[in-house]
């Protein structure tokens, strides 16, 4: 009879532990629009992260599935980037994509992609650049086993630092619409008794949640 | 005395077990074979008929290589070439076959892609966060009666970053399979600018353009 109101009392009790142990984040997430935006209901975007080959600040895979799955909404319809690339190949690869707005008009006069975008619905390309970097760490933890049993003892601390910008391309006017940048870090501890407990910033997710929301009104102008 | 033997066997069994088990331990393999498909190029196809020849070298490349305090390494490309190819002449070409052999052909002419040379590297020698892989093909390239007409070299280049693959299988698979689209993006966008398949395409093209003009007029 209790069972339900035991499991929900669990529950509670570990999200409030989790909750506790995630340590701070501090985000900022700017915006610079260059035109008027807007999307209808049959209009699609696409968020591409940056591989061309001299970048060495190629952003992870996993971040830009975090953003386009944000990003998914009622109002704004989101392809997958691989999906997306694999419908326009070659003009998306490394070393073929374009590198800024200014090549868009000629891209868009291939008459077989522009087709392809127009199946596509495509109206936004959004091209997001930048990564998660541990910049600082300190502290030791030492681990122990004997016959009578083992254990931790020390403190760990290390700082993640999150810088991303989003570029938005119009398929439809052939020019830069905006840039939207998030930044975030945090730091992160492991104190050891006995026991390691990690309070981790999380610090990428917070850079994605945020840059996908501040997009999400960029793109429907609200 | 029988008993004392099955526990022998049984010992010896175990100690080589445990023998392989060191060994192998000691000295890690990553094996990687290239599988699953490519997209077909959104280009114009050139009007030239073409037989591509697949030769067995190419279909069975596999680049080995001992790196030291790295282990064995083996990248099998060969097993995703056919594909490769099938899925860029249905977008780069109107008309083509795949064949094995070069020989005289009705079509207009022989393609035969080879693979030169393939260089990898791993994060780990490179102190950066990339797995690359660069593949150099060569075209050559033969007229009708399997005659030689030249050569197209096309350096292809794939790369994939530590932070999204686990491990050196995944990393140089995904590496690999950059640079076999690379290969297939540059063919489709410069083949017909290239200055040996140029001449090669040419009477095709005239062909094409002769036919159209005295249809239309």
């Amino acid at each position: 009879m209790n069972k339900p109101i035991d499991t929900v009392i669990l529950l509670l009790l570990s999200l409030s532990i989790t909750a506790l142990l995630s340590g701070c984040v501090t985000a900022t997430v700017q915006e610079v629009r260059e035109r008027a935006t807007g999307i209808v209901g049959s209009e699609t975007v696409v968020v591409l992260g940056r591989r061309s080959r001299p970048s060495n600040n190629e952003t992870e895979i996993d971040f830009i599935q975090c953003v386009a799955d944000n990003l998914s909404s009622d109002r704004v319809a989101v392809l997958t980037e691989q999906d997306f690339v694999d419908a326009t190949f070659p003009w998306f690869e490394p070393r073929t994509a374009p590198v800024n707005a200014n090549e868009l008009p000629v891209l868009l006069d291939q008459p077989m992609l522009s087709e392809r975008l127009e199946q596509l619905g495509l109206r936004y390309v959004i091209w997001v650049e930048g990564k998660t970097e541990r910049v600082s760490e300190g502290g030791s933890v030492t681990c122990g086993m004997s016959p009578a049993g083992g254990g931790c003892f020390g403190f760990l601390t290390w700082e993640n630092d999150a810088s991303y910008e989003a570029s938005v391309w119009d398929t439809q006017e052939q020019q830069a619409a905006g840039r939207v940048s998030s930044d975030a870090a945090g730091t992160s501890y492991m104190p050891a008794l006995v026991v390691p407990i990690p309070i981790i910033a999380r610090v990428q997710n917070s850079a994605c949640t945020g840059l996908a929301s501040q997009l999400e009104g960029f793109l429907t102008n609200s | 005395m029988r008993h004392n033997r099955a526990n022998l066997t049984g010992g010896l069994i175990t100690w080589g077990l445990l023998l392989t088990v060191l060994l192998s331990s000691g000295c890690a393999s990553t094996r990687v074979e290239l599988s699953g498909d490519f997209p077909v190029p959104l280009v114009a196809p050139s009007p030239t008929r073409v037989a591509i020849v697949l030769s067995p070298e190419l279909l069975n490349y596999v680049h080995t290589e001992s790196i030291a305090r790295g282990g064995d390494y083996s990248i099998n490309v060969g097993a995703a070439q056919k594909l490769l190819f099938q899925r860029l002449a249905q977008g780069a070409f109107e008309d083509y076959e795949l064949t094995s052999q070069l020989a005289a052909t009705s079509y207009d002419g022989s393609l035969v892609p080879v693979i030169e040379d393939l260089q990898f590297s791993t994060p780990a020698q490179t102190r950066t966060d990339y797995y690359e892989v660069w593949i150099r093909y060569r075209f050559d390239i033969y007229d009708q009666t399997a005659t030689k007409l030249g050569s197209w070299d096309l350096p292809a280049y794939g790369k994939a970053n530590v932070a999204n693959h686990g491990n050196d299988n995944q990393g140089l698979y995904a590496a690999a399979i950059a640079a076999c689209r690379d290969m297939a993006a540059m063919f489709s966008l410069n083949f017909s600018s290239a200055q040996t398949a140029n001449q090669w395409l040419q009477p095709a093209a005239a062909t094409t353009n002769a036919t159209q003009g005295g249809s239309g007029s």
